[in-house]
Formats: structure tokens, C-alpha cells, sequence
């Protein structure tokens, strides 16, 4: 075992080469002195455009990492134990190294790790190549763009809780240490370095409870585009998936959400994706953690695939559907995924598979999961 | 499997880490001539840590890839950039180097092997206190946030480790809190939030699982002593504090029902207001700004049941009408605002928002 980690880890990293930018994704970009005193979220947009969330400084980097393939190669067999891998190469005991969030590119099949380091904090993206070799993610000659959200480091978000792009807009979730309270960032694109975010307080239906949810924080989104109209789609611990509205509205503005499914109390979402099953059929994948022990699973760690008609369909809010988390099926259109059970950070690669980092007795290892 | 260091005669080890510490090293002179812990042979190499890099001086090779660094008893090099300039090799950690972590380098030609150990000294140890904010062991049942204060930056990702919610006879209260890890920017205060899904009435958790906190009864909330500071440094006393729940609040807070003190005119005497209920001082103290008047103000816990915030202005206060402002999104310990309470039963009346601003009158003198 210990031979197949030291082959597959990669001490250093040669200094990338130049890397153009695309000027419909980034303004103004800046080159070296990338420096990040905190992780959250990472997310990857088009053409290798990774997003990273700094809670620390309160804005978002959108990185051109020139990591377009061409040619898109996976994970050929699960990375075991990659937390002593990481480890290692950061000079820490696996215990003292938290994985922050995943992301899969889409454009390469290569994995990005925000990865946090204990008792110091310091924080480092790392990438996973097919071979599962880790090295660390150069950001040397990129080119790349901040934004700070309203407020900066004054603002009262203090956690970002998931990023996204759509295609024309990056999209951002905050929370705050003071307020039980819910934020939806967009940001225009180009990326313009330097610039900042349209911010907007987003309140929601709390099915379980038939009250408004008033401030209730998005744990994890994705944007949504229905017959036109744009839509910020997030889960809630709790767990109702919503939609927000998101055109037309000014800086500043509140947005209500409209509750469309209840996957049952005592879930809290981690990650949310979707996809095209082999029939053409959309999904929402809903990947979350339980409050206890799965009635009808290995682990609290486990996912759910909605139907995207949920989406669209006319019983919302306190007649949304409602999945019973002591039924092992139903309502239809809102299934169990086998294959996210264990998975502690989950992130789509394309419509057949999903990489997840799933734990085993305190183990983790980097796979590649088969999407139903 | 035997490793690099088990080459090493035990006496050159203990040399090599006493004689490179790196600060010494830096006061010496840059580059001076260092004795070295040989690896395989009796080549010179001279070696210096500048800005948190590692640059060494090989008679055998200016390639970079010959370097390697790890942590001392690892075989796992560190990540890092390697460069050379000027006949010296260069290596920056991808994370930095830790102080009072003892590493090791090699450089490796194949036809050559050697290296050297350091270590950064570690700066005096500043143990991390602990304080619950705000200081109170009386709080609501249905208290949503509660606030800890270090004196350190403290490390992450492991609260749910270190702090536990205990009942009276040292029995963990099970899944007590918010999983989400939330610190202030500088590091220093984590917010310490009872899961919501417990403290909400009607949420199924509240009902399968019972609220977090139960009034009449009596809890500790209990700081590891094993916590560290970014330093290092651990607690070592673990951080004990009372609470003693008392009946749910579920009103809005009242500023119709606080006490204001106005100054006297043409002074700088501080505005004082005295609220009914407990809020957290530090966000309470952010919360009150008076319009268009520049000052400082303060909020401190001065009973079980009020706040008391001092505003003390920059210029003499002028005589006439004063309007103090107030965050409408300021929530008190469970989590409702002037402007709606923290749960909202559709059922019924929607409640009516209270004040968001206090209008003072200061006579002139």
C-alpha cells in the first residue's frame, strides 16, 4: 500500500507555462501573487474556470487554469487514504488535514481539493490526475480575478457556502457568525478584478414546519434556467430544496423561495448537481448528511435523485412533495443514490459519473461513483 | 522499512538539529559555512530560510529536482515550488514551514546523496483562554447562538471535537449544535449555534429528538483542554461555563421599552441605553450608531436581563432632537429581531415590527 502512495504522489510542481486568458470570462486579470488564507467552496465554470471561495477575505477568486484537456481522462481506480497522502505532503499527521470541498473538471477529469491544515490553518488547493498522483495546484503564471463580496472583510458573511457559475453568471452563497441569515451573491460576467457582487436576502417556506423559513442558510445550490427565467435552486438543512427567482431584482433586494420538495427532517445537505440520465430524463442530485443513522443505508452519508419536473411542478410550498425518511421509496420521481453512500464531499463529473471522497473508519479515499 | 535517518549516526543527528536552527543560522550570515549532517558523503552544502524559503548552496548540482524536503522521520517530501538562481536551489513550501517542526532536506544526484536538518524556532508559547459571550449562565431555552471568545486565533475544523454540551450529571447532549463551522475573519471567536432543527418548535427533529436546552434544567458547556491555538498551543485548562435555561423568548425585541440617558449639551458625556433583555455586547455595540454623529460606543452585560450601551461622541453634543438607529437584522440570543420573531406562525396574526429607531431630545444646557 505504501509503495502505490509514494508512486502515485507528486512532491513539487514545475512552474506552469503562460496560460491565455478568455476575455469573455475574465476582466482586468491579474498574474502571480495569488496567495488564500482560507477555503470554502470550489467550483469549476467553462473552459477550466475554477471559482474559489475565501470566507476569509469575503470574495471569490475565478482562476483560468488552462486545464482544458483536450483530451479527458478519469480517475482510473480509487485514490486510498489520499488524507495521508495530502498530509504528507503538507508536513502534517492525517488527522490534522480537513478536505474542504471538491470539484471535478469537467474539461479534464482532473480533481481539485481545497484542503485546510491544522493547528495553523493554512490552506491549499491540490489536483488529482487520472494516475492519482496529488500535487499541488500552481497558480503561478494564471491568470485569475477577485471579487469581493458587498461589505469585504466589514461584511457579516463570514462563511461562503457554495459558488457557482451558469454561463453568464457566477453565483455565491454566504452566511453569517451573527445573524441566522441567508445571502444569494450574483456576479456579473466578464469577471472584473477588483470589482464586487449584487447581493440579495433570500427567505424561504419551510415545509416541515408550514412557517416561513425566514433566514434559513442555503447550504449548497445550483443555478437553474427555466422557459427563460433564472433561478438560484438551494437546499436547506432541514431539508426543502427551493428556488429563487433571480432576474429582475436590484442589489439589496429580498428574494422569496418556493419550497418544491422535503426530503424528510434531519438532512443536511452537502452538495447539489444535476444531470441527463441515458433516457434524456433531468436530475437534481441532493447529496447530504443525516442527523442519525440511515434507516435504510450504510451511513448517514447518502444522496437522493430528484426529478427536475419537481421543479417546475405546480404543488409547492406546504403541498410540495415530501419524502418520508422512514420509507425506503417514494414520493416517485425521488430516489435513493447507492452509490453516494459514504460520500463526505460529492461533485458531478459528467451525466454517467460523480467523484465523491467517501470515509471508511476514519479513512478517505478519492473514487469515481456510477450515477443511476 | 528502513528509512534515511536510520543511516545517520544518532550523534550527528543531534548535532545537526542543534546547530541549524534556522534563526541562529540567520543571525550568523547568510550562506556562512555551515556543518553539515551528512547523507552518503562529505560534500559542503550551505544552506538558509529567507521569507519562508529554503535556499541551499551544492557543490554537486544546481538542478532543482534533486531537492527534496521533508518533515524529520517522514519519507514523504513536502509540496512546494523548486527553482535555482545563481548556482543556489530554492524551495517554498506550498504550505508553510511549522515553527518548532524539525525538517529535513536531501539532495539527491545519483551520483551524490546529502543534506542538512532545521528547524524554526518556536516563538514563546502564548496559551489560548477561553470566555463565553455573552457572560451569562441564564439564557432562554430556545437560545440559538451563543458566542465563544479566545484569545488566540484558534485552529479549525474541529469544533465538533472539542466543544460538548453536558447535562448536569456529565451526560453529552447528542448532536447539540449547528455543524457548520463559523469563526469571526480573525480566528478568534467561534459562534456556537444550538441546531436549529432542535430549537425551532415544530421541526421534526424538535419533535423526534427534543430541544437542545430545556428550561429548569442545568448544563455545562465544555471546552476541550486539547484545543490549540494556530500556534500550537493547547488550552490545557478546559473551559467550563454554566447554563441554566429559563423560559423560551419568542418576542421581538422592544426598544420602545429600553431606557435611554441622555448627555447634557455641549459635553461629551456618554449616551447610555439600558435594554430589557440580553443581547451579545460585541454585535449589541455595532448594532446603536446616532445619526450623523461620529463616536465610540460600548455594550457590556451589566445583570441577568440588561445590556448597557455607551456612546461617547467625538465632538460636544449639540443641543436638539438625536436619532438612534438600530440594525434591524440585531437579533437577540434567540435569534429574533425588532422586526419579527425568530419563528413566524402563519396561522396567525403576523406580528407588527417594533422600533428602528429611538429619538432622543438633548435640552440645551
Amino acid at each position: 500500500m505504501k509503495t502505490t502512495l509514494l508512486a502515485a504522489f507528486a512532491a513539487t510542481t514545475l512552474a506552469a507555462a503562460p496560460v491565455a486568458v478568455s476575455p469573455s470570462l475574465i476582466e482586468s486579470p491579474q498574474t502571480g501573487g495569488l496567495e488564500f488564507k482560507s477555503l470554502s467552496s470550489i467550483s469549476f465554470g467553462p473552459n477550466g474556470l475554477l471559482l474559489v471561495a475565501e470566507p476569509g477575505t469575503a470574495s471569490i477568486v475565478a482562476i483560468q487554469t488552462g486545464d482544458i484537456g483536450p483530451e479527458k481522462k478519469v480517475l482510473d481506480k480509487p485514490v486510498a487514504d489520499i488524507g495521508s497522502v495530502i498530509a504528507g505532503g503538507l508536513g502534517a499527521k492525517k488527522e490534522d488535514i480537513t478536505i474542504k470541498d471538491l470539484a471535478a473538471n469537467p474539461a479534464s477529469g482532473r480533481i481539485y481539493l481545497a484542503v485546510q491544515r491544522r493547528p495553523d490553518n493554512a490552506v491549499l488547493i491540490v489536483t488529482v490526475d487520472a494516475a492519482g498522483k496529488v500535487a499541488p495546484f500552481d497558480t503561478t503564471n494564471l491568470p485569475w480575478a477577485r471579487i469581493t463580496l458587498p461589505g469585504g472583510t466589514a461584511s457579516k458573511v463570514t462563511h461562503i457556502t457554495d459558488v457557482a457559475f451558469d454561463g453568464t453568471r457566477v453565483f455565491a452563497t454566504g452566511t453569517c457568525n451573527e445573524e441566522f441569515a441567508s445571502r444569494i451573491f450574483t456576479i456579473p460576467v466578464p469577471i472584473k478584478h477588483g470589482s464586487t457582487a449584487n447581493v440579495f436576502s433570500a427567505e424561504t417556506y419551510h415545509v416541515a414546519h408550514r412557517k416561513w423559513e425566514t433566514k434559513a442558510p442555503i447550504q449548497s445550490f445550483i443555478p437553474y434556467s427555466d422557459k427563460g427565467e433564472t433561478f438560484v435552486v438551494g437546499a436547506f438543512a432541514c431539508t426543502p430544496v427551493a428556488k429563487f427567482k433571480v432576474d429582475d431584482l436590484q442589489s439589496g433586494a429580498q428574494v422569496k423561495g418556493v419550497s418544491m420538495v422535503e426530503l424528510g427532517s434531519g438532512n443536511r445537505p452537502l452538495d447539489l448537481f444535476s444531470y441527463t440520465d441515458k433516457s434524456g430524463k433531468d436530475w437534481l442530485v441532493v447529496h447530504t448528511q443525516r442527523f442519525k443513522q440511515n434507516a435504510f443505508g450504510p451511513s448517514k452519508m447518502w444522496g437522493a435523485r430528484i426529478s427536475m419536473d419537481y421543479l417546475d411542478a405546480p404543488q409547492t410550498n406546504e403541498n410540495a412533495a415530501r419524502r418520508d425518511e422512514k420509507q425506503h421509496e417514494g414520493p416517485q420521481g425521488i430516489e435513493i443514490v447507492d452509490s453516494l453512500f459514504g460520500a463526505v464531499q460529492a461533485d458531478k463529473l459528467d451525466n454517467t459519473r460523480a467523484i465523491i471522497l467517501k470515509e471508511n473508519e476514519g479513512t478517505l479515499s478519492l473514487e469515481v461513483a456510477a450515477l443511476p | 522499512m528502513r528509512t534515511e535517518n536510520d543511516k545517520l549516526p544518532r550523534r550527528a543527528l543531534a548535532n545537526a538539529r542543534r546547530q541549524f536552527s534556522v534563526f541562529n543560522l540567520l543571525i550568523l550570515c547568510a550562506f556562512a559555512p555551515l556543518r553539515e549532517s551528512c547523507l552518503g558523503e562529505s560534500a559542503r552544502t550551505n544552506w538558509k530560510i529567507d521569507n519562508g524559503t529554503l535556499a541551499v548552496q551544492s557543490p554537486h548540482t544546481t538542478a532543482p529536482g534533486h531537492l527534496s524536503v521533508f518533515v524529520e522521520g517522514s519519507s514523504r517530501p513536502l509540496f512546494g515550488s523548486k527553482s535555482s538562481e545563481k548556482g543556489t536551489l530554492f524551495f517554498k513550501p506550498s504550505a508553510p514551514f511549522v515553527r518548532g517542526q524539525s525538517y529535513r532536506f536531501t539532495i539527491e544526484t545519483g551520483a551524490s546523496s546529502s543534506g542538512g536538518y532545521f528547524s524554526l524556532d518556536q516563538s514563546d508559547p502564548v496559551r489560548p483562554r477561553v470566555h463565553l459571550s455573552p457572560n451569562t449562565s441564564l439564557v432562554p431555552a430556545n437560545t440559538l447562538k451563543l458566542y465563544l471568545d479566545f484569545s488566540e486565533p484558534m485552529e479549525q475544523g474541529v469544533f465538533l471535537k472539542h466543544l460538548t454540551l453536558q447535562k448536569r450529571n456529565g451526560e453529552e447532549v447528542a448532536g447539540a449544535f449547528r455543524e457548520t463551522e463559523l469563526w469571526s475573519p480573525d480566528g478568534k471567536r467561534l459562534t456556537v449555534m444550538l441546531h436549529p432543527g432542535r430549537q425551532k418548535t415544530g421541526v421534526n427533529l424538535h419533535v423526534d429528538e427534543g430541544p437542545v436546552l430545556i428550561a429548569g434544567e442545568h448544563y455545562r458547556l465544555v471546552a476541550s483542554g486539547q484545543w490549540r491555538s494556530t500556534s500550537g498551543v493547547p488550552i490545557s485548562k478546559e473551559g467550563v461555563f454554566d447554563l441554566e435555561p429559563i423560559v423560551a423568548d419568542h418576542e421581538q425585541p422592544d426598544p420602545a421599552r429600553w431606557q435611554i440617558h441622555p448627555p447634557k449639551a455641549g459635553t461629551t458625556e456618554p449616551l447610555v441605553v439600558i435594554t430589557n433583555e440580553l443581547f451579545e455586547p460585541q454585535i449589541f455595540a455595532r448594532a446603536l450608531q446616532v445619526k450623523q454623529t461620529p463616536g465610540d460606543a460600548e455594550a457590556k452585560v451589566i445583570d441577568l436581563q440588561h445590556i448597557e450601551w455607551r456612546f461617547t461622541p467625538e465632538a460636544p453634543w449639540k443641543p436638539g432632537k438625536h436619532e438612534i438607529t438600530i440594525d434591524p437584522e440585531l437579533e437577540d440570543l434567540a435569534g429574533n429581531t425588532t422586526q419579527r420573531p425568530f419563528e413566524v406562525d402563519l396561522s396567525a396574526k403576523l406580528p407588527h415590527p417594533n422600533l428602528r429607531t429611538l429619538s432622543i431630545q438633548i435640552s440645551p444646557p
